[in-house]
């Protein structure tokens, strides 16, 4: 959608001249050149409601006082903002609001920063001439996280807009009528809602409020600090308000950051991990090797009277340097491998592939994204001829075609996924095809519910109709390599043949191709997420075919980058590289490594058919762990070290959008933990003793130095773009012994394994759960909130069964954060082109 | 030379003059206090050693609004809250470091609960820092052992503010505006009635 030209107005505010683009509200003006005038109801994401009253100013040759926020610009026009007219009006205004404000400031914890408060202050309104009874409601503390004092809301209404029409919830409302009007969920239950909190940032008073923040500190105690998120790839800047070397709190501010205030669940709540008590403080060794790496000698003992000891850093690191060399000359360098953290910083992943490529000399070293961000991104890249680039914030907005394909954006990228459900707000066309009923196939223009995992075929059909039809930029696409072979490779591909693969009708698949068509300029957004199992890279391929059929360049295709420092991650070496092992090698395939050496990643937890891992782990001579908390797979280590956690370190993420966001060091770590850069850095130096232990400046400008000439490369890139035919197939059939289709993702509230040290999200989500269809669940009686045992043939797990009918029928939907139900103890692991769902059966308990 | 001056000189008169008044002096009562034989007794309003007041039930009266902290211009003053058993907000620390206070009285003036207040208690000299950092407990032990030596009230008798009238912008915490509030003999008739 091209914007149209825009004119611009010349007006003046409080005798100074200022411009501003036609349409805008007066009150925006304002703001936006630095004149403040007080507002409670407005905020830039919503409608314009001008229901408080506050914001009105006096234009000259009016007759009456407007509302600036409703009032547009108009050139020549003359507006006062502090007359004594206005003035006197919003004293009464204000006068008004307090006639039933509770004036219980010392105990409200808004205080010091409530909108209220200092235009009361400002304006001498605190002795009314009006008096009425107060309010005496009782202080909803029932939900988690959120708590709700309906005595100090002043109904601006924001909170309810917020969450409706901006975040698309409508979990709460204006009940009541005239005095009895409060903020308050349907019927006044207890609030359940996804807890974003963004009703907390949006209330300017005291009447919403974050229970982990309660009574614990006052406003003028805190000093702010701007971090990026630790959570996903949106990179969202977060405020962190700190007292005493402790983060208290977290919130969105408006203008900062591309999330501009916009914060989900688990930025605004999640940033308590570092606090856990479960972190790790000491490195720990095993009491055997700790005793043979001294002087006592010990018997030969099973894993269990072998328990952890905290040791020394000097003691554990000469011990894996010793041991890596020893089996470095053993079985040659190839023998050791090492898996890189999609969270931990540049300097970090920067400095564990020194560490392996040039101390060890080993090429081994990949992460999770192998199942994730990087299968996209080859996929892509053999269609397109380049790496896919980071995505734009933006394209939704500038899209009026949105296709999402089996991607829930709003829970892995919630903010990201916000700029669809605006998109969609504004006039663009929203169409979802996912088998799970997600908040976006609930906004969405149209949602096609496909059969798990089809959306290759889903694709493929629309492929068959765009060229049957002859819809496709023929300049572009018939001069590519390939053309030929998918066009004869999908020429039996009709719309019928797609629509009994995917679970569609043909003629939705039909006019959906023709929508595509059609739109002037449509983007196809697909999240690429380790954990999520109904996609292969045969889907990416698919997407780009299409794409490219279009004669769209590789923009169209948004392909968000997981976690806060994938990019990055990849960008400074951690990936496999030509001679280098995968982790797909490393983790299944027996006798590939003899050590192993983990940063920060749970791959017992979060990769898929755990069992597999956990024998290949089981098989190797020394695995070494290094992360923030006792994880499973750290449980079964030989070393385990203390890594310092975000907020702890200093170093740099890059976004999934491609910024360079800086990390500050804010708090300290527990006892004895160190960032995972220096933790190299030693360890390089008791490999190599002339290696030169590097301080944190020399490995930062490094590390960058890297990640910047890799994502410049990105950049410049371009190979020979090509057709790539692909067909689905399914890793798992459902049959009659295991009939049900599993899907695994990520939820809104968690991400890996690491936010269960949240207490924050923990509240909101503290259970494995197993969500299933409410036909599947009468047919197999199954009470909601019984627990069920679901097995595939490669494990099975426990947990509670939750009946909803967001799951179609025959298929069920399982989180996979959570180490007491393992979920990826059933899934399938499939680097090829297969869709790597798995087939399981319920048992009841 | 005049002759004056030569009978100034000669019967030495300045001196005489001077010597008179130390003369006279030793049969006056003397000015000096004998600290600490004696002790005098403060004025009212006198800023000494800072105290928490008790509720009857005996607790502090102060809720933890943090307005002595914010006021405090060298920032001595520490609040800890959280939230207790019944949701209510808890004081768990209050801390003044009295080393670092320069005994302005604006804590006193901000706390609208007058839970925090200036005694007239002065001897407290110690030969460490931690003595004189003033814990919650300290400070409602110095709040018992003003009351015990005061009958009196201590809001009106001895603090005096210097207004409470706080109606209007105009007059909220603005002392230069102390002319249009009401005067302090007028608030204690108004006390004493």
């Amino acid at each position: 959608m091209k914007m149209k030209e825009e004119k611009i107005i010349n007006f003046m505010i409080n005798d100074m001249p200022v411009k501003a683009k036609e349409g805008t509200s007066v009150l925006r003006a304002a703001l936006d050149n630095g004149i403040y005038i007080p507002h409670f109801c407005y905020d830039k994401r919503l409608e314009v409601y001008g229901g408080c009253r506050l914001c009105l100013v006096d234009i000259k040759g009016g007759r009456k006082l407007v509302t600036s926020c409703t009032t547009a610009v108009q050139e020549g026009m003359e507006v006062y903002t502090e007359t004594p007219k206005v003035i006197s009006a919003r004293k009464t205004v204000l006068e008004l609001l307090l006639v039933h404000h509770p004036l219980d400031c010392p105990v409200c914890d808004k205080a010091g920063e409530c909108q209220l408060q200092d235009l009361a202050f400002k304006y001498g309104a605190s002795e009314g001439r009006f008096s009425a009874q107060r309010k005496k409601d009782p202080e909803r503390l029932d939900a988690p996280v959120v708590q709700r004092n309906t005595n100090r809301c002043i109904l601006c209404g924001k909170c309810v807009k917020v969450c409706y029409e901006h975040q698309g919830v409508g979990a709460i409302e204006l009940i009541g009528r005239g005095f009895k009007t409060k903020v308050s969920p349907a019927f006044e239950e207890t609030l359940n809602c996804e807890f974003c909190g963004q009703c907390i940032d949006a209330c300017p008073v005291g009447a919403l409020n974050s229970s982990y923040y309660r009574h614990v500190s006052r406003a003028w105690y805190l000093k702010d600090h701007d971090m990026p998120c630790p959570y996903c790839g949106c990179g969202c800047i977060t405020t962190l308000s700190m007292r005493d070397g402790k983060i208290v709190r977290a919130k969105g501010v408006e203008g900062k950051g591309q999330n501009d205030g916009n914060l989900c669940s688990r930025g605004r709540y999640g940033f308590d991990f570092i606090s856990s008590p479960q972190r790790l403080t000491k490195p720990l060794m095993r009491k055997d090797s700790l005793y043979s790496n001294n002087i006592v000698s010990s018997e030969g003992s099973t894993c269990n009277d072998n328990p952890f000891i905290e040791t020394s850093w000097d003691e554990a690191l000469d011990f894996i340097a010793k041991k890596m060399s020893q089996i470095a000359s053993e079985h040659g360098h190839e023998k050791i491998g090492a898996i890189g953290s999609q969270r931990c910083t540049t300097e970090d992943n920067f400095m564990l592939q020194k560490f392996i490529k040039e101390s060890i000399g080993s090429s081994n070293v990949d992460s999770a994204a192998l199942f994730g961000y990087e299968k996209a991104s080859r996929s892509f890249e053999s269609v397109f001829g380049q790496r896919l680039r980071h995505i734009s914030w933006d394209a939704p907005l500038s899209a009026d075609f949105m296709l999402v394909v089996e991607s829930d954006i709003t829970s892995l990228l919630p903010v990201w996924g916000l700029k669809f459900l605006e998109s969609k707000r504004k006039g663009s066309r929203l169409v979802v095809a996912d088998a799970k009923k997600t908040k976006l196939s609930r906004h969405s223009s149209s949602w096609l519910r496909i059969t798990p995992g089809s959306g290759t075929a889903l694709i493929n059909g629309m492929i068959n109709v765009l060229i049957r039809e002859e819809l496709y930029n023929k300049s572009a696409a018939e001069d590519v390599a390939g053309f030929i072979e998918l066009r004869s490779s999908l020429k039996e591909f009709t719309p019928d043949v797609a629509a009994k693969a995917s679970g569609v009708t043909a003629d939705e698949i039909v006019n959906l191709a023709r929508e595509y068509a059609s739109a002037k300029e449509r983007i196809i957004a697909i999240t690429a997420c380790a954990s999520e199992n109904t996609k292969s890279s045969s889907l990416f391929v698919a997407a780009a075919n299409m794409a490219m059929l279009m004669g769209d360049g590789p923009e169209s295709l948004q392909v968000p980058a997981e976690h806060s420092n994938t990019l990055s991650m990849i960008a400074s070496g951690v990936q496999a590289g030509v001679n280098g092992k995968n982790a797909y090698e490393m983790l299944y395939q027996s006798n590939t490594l003899r050590a192993l050496y983990i940063v920060g990643e749970d791959p017992l937890v979060m990769m898929p058919d755990t069992t597999a891992v956990e024998n290949n782990l089981k098989s190797l001579d020394f695995l070494v762990v290094q992360d923030i908390f006792m994880t499973d797979t750290a449980k079964m280590a030989d070393v385990v070290l203390p890594a310092a956690a975000w907020a702890e370190k200093e170093g740099h993420f890059i976004s999934a959008t491609g910024n360079v966001q800086k990390l500050e060091k804010i708090c300290s770590s527990p006892g004895e933990a160190k960032p995972d850069w220096e933790v190299f850095s030693m360890l390089i130096k008791k490999m190599d003793s002339r290696a030169g232990l590097m301080s944190f400046s020399d490995v930062s400008m490094e590390a960058q130095l890297k990640a910047s000439s890799f994502m410049a490369r990105l950049e410049r890139s371009k190979g020979r773009p090509g057709f790539i035919p692909v067909e689905l197939t399914i890793a798992e059939e459902p049959d009659s012994q295991y009939p049900f289709r599993l899907v695994t993702s990520t939820i809104l509230q968690h991400s890996g394994s690491f936010s269960m040290l949240s207490k924050n999200l923990d509240a909101i989500a503290s259970e494995p759960y197993i969500q299933i269809n409410s036909a599947d669940a009468s047919r197999l009686s199954i009470n909601p909130d019984a627990f069920i045992e679901i097995s595939s043939r490669r494990g099975s797990a426990v947990a509670k069964a939750v009946v909803s009918d967001e799951v179609p029928e025959g298929t069920l939907f399982a989180p996979v954060h959570f180490s007491s139900a393992r979920i990826n103890a059933l899934t399938y692991a499939a680097v090829d082109g297969r869709v790597p769902l798995a087939a399981v059966k319920i048992t009841k308990i | 030379m005049g002759v004056k001056k030569i009978i100034k000189t000669v019967f030495m008169l300045e001196i005489l003059k001077g010597m008179s008044l130390t003369f006279r002096a030793l049969f006056r009562r003397p000015v000096t206090r004998q600290y600490p034989k004696h002790k005098r007794e403060p004025f009212a309003g006198f800023r000494g050693l800072h105290a928490l007041t008790r509720r009857p039930d005996g607790d502090a009266v102060c809720v933890g609004c943090g307005l002595c902290a914010a006021i405090c211009p060298s920032q001595c003053i520490k609040i800890y809250t959280s939230e207790g058993a019944d949701h209510k907000k808890v004081v768990d620390r209050y801390e003044i470091e009295v080393l670092r206070c320069l005994y302005c009285g604006l804590c006193v003036e901000a706390c609208p609960f007058k839970a925090v207040v200036m005694t007239d208690i002065y001897e407290y000299s110690s030969f460490t820092r931690q003595e004189l950092y003033m814990t919650k407990d300290k400070l409602l032990a110095n709040w018992d052992r003003f009351s015990e030596k005061r009958k009196k009230t201590y809001f009106g008798s001895f603090w005096k503010p210097l207004f409470t009238d706080f109606s209007g912008s105009d007059k909220q915490a603005k002392l230069q505006d102390v002319s249009k509030a009401k005067k302090h003999e007028d608030i204690y008739l108004e006390a004493g009635k």
